[in-house]
């Protein structure tokens, strides 16, 4: 609309962002934030991008009211109904298998919801178990719609934004290096999105790849050239933000640690997007997981257990990160490999011993050859996250 | 990193400023790269 990611136009009104939080204090600090976040929206999604979002928070707000008053199962149906809704506004491809087209109303989808659904549940949850004292009416809407991270991250706790936010914890110190620091990050952070990230971008897959067409050179060099473009275009973005929020005094967690390193699947979740792993193994993954081991079937089983929970986990994921079939198998090809991985690890511990096993992996042929499979696994991954869905069918049934 | 190869703080500051005046100049070059963002949750 008025304003790009990451543009010049951002850049200003991150300026003007900071030194209107740094300034101002109490009210004027939190109605300014907020007024600027709503116009920051506005300008990025237009006018019925920013109704859907202010709808969206309007009934999260309310079902997170039902979810820490009411019964459990009113709580359950309350999160539920947030889904549903979520599901609904994005417009997921799978309701064409139950809903008419005429009951489709694709253009309530916009950008940025996802994130917000995962702040809602978050706050939703751990206000229920306690986690969260008190849900400040003052901070939560600011919270929910902070322009920093609404469109692509960090998932930031609430917890974390708040105390930041009321000067409880500090985002930098206050020295001049930290704030040039600050500046170098957001300055990095452009040039591996607009430099580096635009350079990849160049052999990286297409959305319309025909993948049967390509020559295994071919296959090879686009999967991992996307691979690290996506890695340069997200890690980058992220890098600004966090120079941003630092300077804010509202520093987003951090959400990349050198993924191509990671030397097994598991790994790469705790490097990659670190910040929906952690929210996804504390509200998914873990539930799942003590639910299955406490069932009289899987008591005995807990690596049955891990891999059920791993791969509903991931099919979680999958289905957060797009709305299209594509995302759905990439979901399921990360459950595949963390179940690969856990049942590989259980033969291998079996076989060597956990001392002797450590040694190995430690060792750099054992570190090299770990990093290589990761980030082929990884990369490979990517392939369903990146093709559009004639592509991925066209595969599918070429590969049938 | 940069405390490891600078251990002084104005020699540190003044090559951190130098390399965001580069990191600057390279953006400028850049300026009229067009991006689009593939990670937007959706």
């Amino acid at each position: 609309m008025f304003i790009d990611l990451l543009s010049w136009e951002f850049l200003l009104f991150s300026a003007f962002a900071i030194i209107l939080v740094a300034s101002s204090t109490g009210p004027v600090r939190t109605v300014g934030f907020l007024g600027a976040n709503i116009a920051f929206i506005f300008a990025l999604l237009g006018p019925i991008g920013l109704a859907s979002t202010l709808f969206f928070s309007g009934l999260g707000w309310g079902l997170t009211r039902v979810h820490l008053t009411a019964s459990r199962w009113a709580a359950i149906l309350s999160a539920t109904l947030l889904v549903l809704v979520f599901i609904y506004m994005l417009d997921y491809e799978f309701l064409g298998l139950f809903l008419p087209d005429a009951a489709r109303l694709s253009f309530l989808q916009t950008v940025g919801l996802s994130f917000l659904l995962f702040r809602i549940l978050h706050v939703m949850i751990d206000a229920r178990s306690g986690v969260i004292d008190r849900i400040d009416p003052a901070v939560y809407p600011n919270y929910l719609l902070a322009f920093s991270t609404f469109m692509m991250g960090p998932i930031q706790r609430y917890q974390d934004f708040r105390d930041q936010w009321a000067d409880r914890t500090q985002a930098i110190e206050m020295t001049y290096e930290a704030h040039l620091d600050a500046g170098l990050r957001i300055l990095w952070g452009l040039v591996k999105v607009y430099v580096i990230g635009t350079f990849i971008f160049r052999f990286a897959l297409q959305p319309n790849t025909d993948v049967l067409a390509l020559s295994l050179g071919e296959f090879w060099l686009q999967l991992v050239a996307f691979y690290f473009f996506l890695y340069m275009n997200f890690s980058g973005y992220c890098d600004v933000v966090i120079g941003i929020g630092s300077l804010m005094g509202i520093r987003p967690p951090e959400n990349f640690n050198n993924p191509y390193f990671a030397q097994n699947i598991a790994d790469f979740w705790l490097r990659q997007h670190r910040s929906l792993t952690l929210w996804l193994t504390d509200y998914v993954f873990n539930p799942v997981y003590k639910k299955a081991l406490s069932s009289s079937s899987f008591a005995s089983l807990p690596l049955a257990a891990g891999i059920i929970a791993a791969m509903l986990t991931m099919l979680v994921s999958g289905l957060w990160h797009g709305t299209t079939i594509g995302f759905l198998i990439f979901g399921l090809v990360h459950g595949t490999w963390l179940a690969i991985y856990r049942i590989w690890d259980h033969v291998l511990v079996a076989r060597l011993g956990k001392k002797r096993l450590r040694k190995i992996r430690a060792s750099w042929p054992g570190r090299v050859v770990g990093m290589a499979i990761t980030l082929h696994a990884a990369a490979f991954a990517f392939l369903f996250f990146q093709l559009d869905t004639p592509s991925v069918v066209a595969l599918l049934k070429g590969l049938l | 990193m940069w405390s490891a190869l600078f251990p002084n703080r104005s020699v540190r500051m003044t090559m951190k400023i130098l390399v965001a005046a580069g990191l600057v100049g390279i953006l400028f070059v850049f300026s009229a790269t067009e991006v689009d963002f593939v990670y937007t949750g959706f």
